[in-house]
């Protein structure tokens, strides 16, 4: 029965968002709105992370062969990629190594400094709480 | 007679799991490069049909039970980023620069490749969102004018191959925080490289694994305008 729960509920919200995105006419996937109407009702408390949890792990571990019939679905654009798969498959290659690159090279440097500035910043805090222990005392000796 | 038998959507839907269960199997005891049990699968069923002569139409009757599942799934990644929003907030800015970092070069490399070789639009569209986990990839691409199956093997190929190098690359660069190498991985490889990087380590995983919808977010909502901005270079 929990099964058939969650399942109705991931259900709804795919459904729900698919709808808004068609209805709205929004250029978003259905698949985002329903993520970001999810999360909204975990964030508001109208829906606990258990009500789906079971089905969503599942769903999320098993990931994989959903997309099987759809990468069967080339076999019908084989034409489209006759000539110039080579160059996809290079374009993959280029596009992951840069990526890697770069989205590692920038994240690490952000993060250096982000830290490094809350860490001067704690300490900024620090001072202030001293040097405003200092003043109550100093008014209290008043 | 097997026309007959495989217009039951039973056929596609079984066909589909007993390969993909083999295929797993197979591929759990002898490691091939570049060869996951999608690919292996995907590949096999081809061969299968074509030999056969059962058109795709017949075989998807029942596949595409498995195609609906995306949404759903898709959807259900709200649950990781609820879990773990208080690690999205520790390191906000890290993932959305590195995410924003990672788009933008995407994008105008997918572009100049496109403009260096002459390929078509839909084929340059098909191959925009490759870092994108593969339900809004699909989504997306078809949105834009692109062909879904292929996007589908490209974004296929780059999570294989960035969770196959992405060790070797962070070590020959000096990416060394497990933060950066998270938020790499799940950029650039999604689902595929965070389940790399879950083997990295547990912080590398989860940010890994928020960095799928975080660049997911980020890609639906500039992938367009940045599209035509460097189109119209």
């Amino acid at each position: 029965m929990k099964i058939f729960k969650e399942l109705s509920l991931l259900l709804l919200y795919s459904v729900v968002g698919e709808g808004l995105r068609l209805f709205l006419g929004l250029p978003v996937p259905g698949s985002i709105i329903g993520i970001l109407l999810l999360f909204l009702s975990f964030q508001t408390k109208l829906l606990k992370p258990s009500d789906i949890e079971e089905t969503a792990n599942f769903l999320l571990n098993n990931l994989t062969i959903l997309f099987v019939p759809a990468g069967v679905g080339l076999m019908q654009y084989y034409g489209a990629i006759k000539y110039t798969w080579p160059i996809l498959l290079g374009a993959v290659v280029l596009c992951s190594l840069v990526s890697l690159v770069a989205v590692g090279k920038t994240a690490e440097l952000v993060e250096k400094f982000s830290i490094k500035s809350h860490e001067e910043k704690e300490v900024l805090l620090e001072t202030v709480e001293k040097i405003r222990g200092e003043v109550d005392d100093f008014s209290a000796g008043e | 007679m097997i026309s007959a038998l495989a217009s039951n959507p039973l056929f596609g839907l079984a066909l589909t799991l007993v390969i993909y269960a083999l295929m797993t199997k197979l591929l759990s005891k002898v490691n091939i490069p570049f060869i996951n049990p999608l690919i292996a699968s995907v590949i096999l069923i081809i061969i299968l049909l074509k030999v056969s002569g059962i058109s795709y139409k017949a075989y998807n009757m029942g596949g595409n039970i498995f195609t609906m599942m995306i949404t759903p799934a898709t959807v259900a990644l709200a649950l990781p980023l609820y879990q773990n929003f208080d690690k999205l907030k520790k390191y906000f800015l890290p993932v959305i620069l590195g995410t924003l970092v990672g788009v933008v070069l995407n994008c105008l490399l997918s572009v100049g490749i496109g403009r260096l070789f002459s390929l078509k639009e839909g084929i340059v569209v098909s191959l925009l969102p490759k870092s994108v986990t593969t339900a809004i990839s699909v989504d997306l691409s078809s949105q834009m004018g692109g062909i879904s199956p292929v996007t589908l093997a490209i974004v296929v190929s780059t999570g294989i191959f960035g969770a196959l190098v992405g060790t070797k690359v962070f070590q020959l660069f000096r990416i060394e925080s497990p933060v950066a190498q998270g938020i790499a991985l799940g950029s650039t490889s999604h689902a595929i490289g965070t389940g790399r990087a879950i083997e990295i380590g547990e912080l590398e995983g989860i940010l890994s694994g928020l960095c799928i919808c975080v660049n997911g977010l980020v890609t639906v909502a500039l992938l367009p305008t940045l599209f035509h901005l460097f189109e119209s270079i």
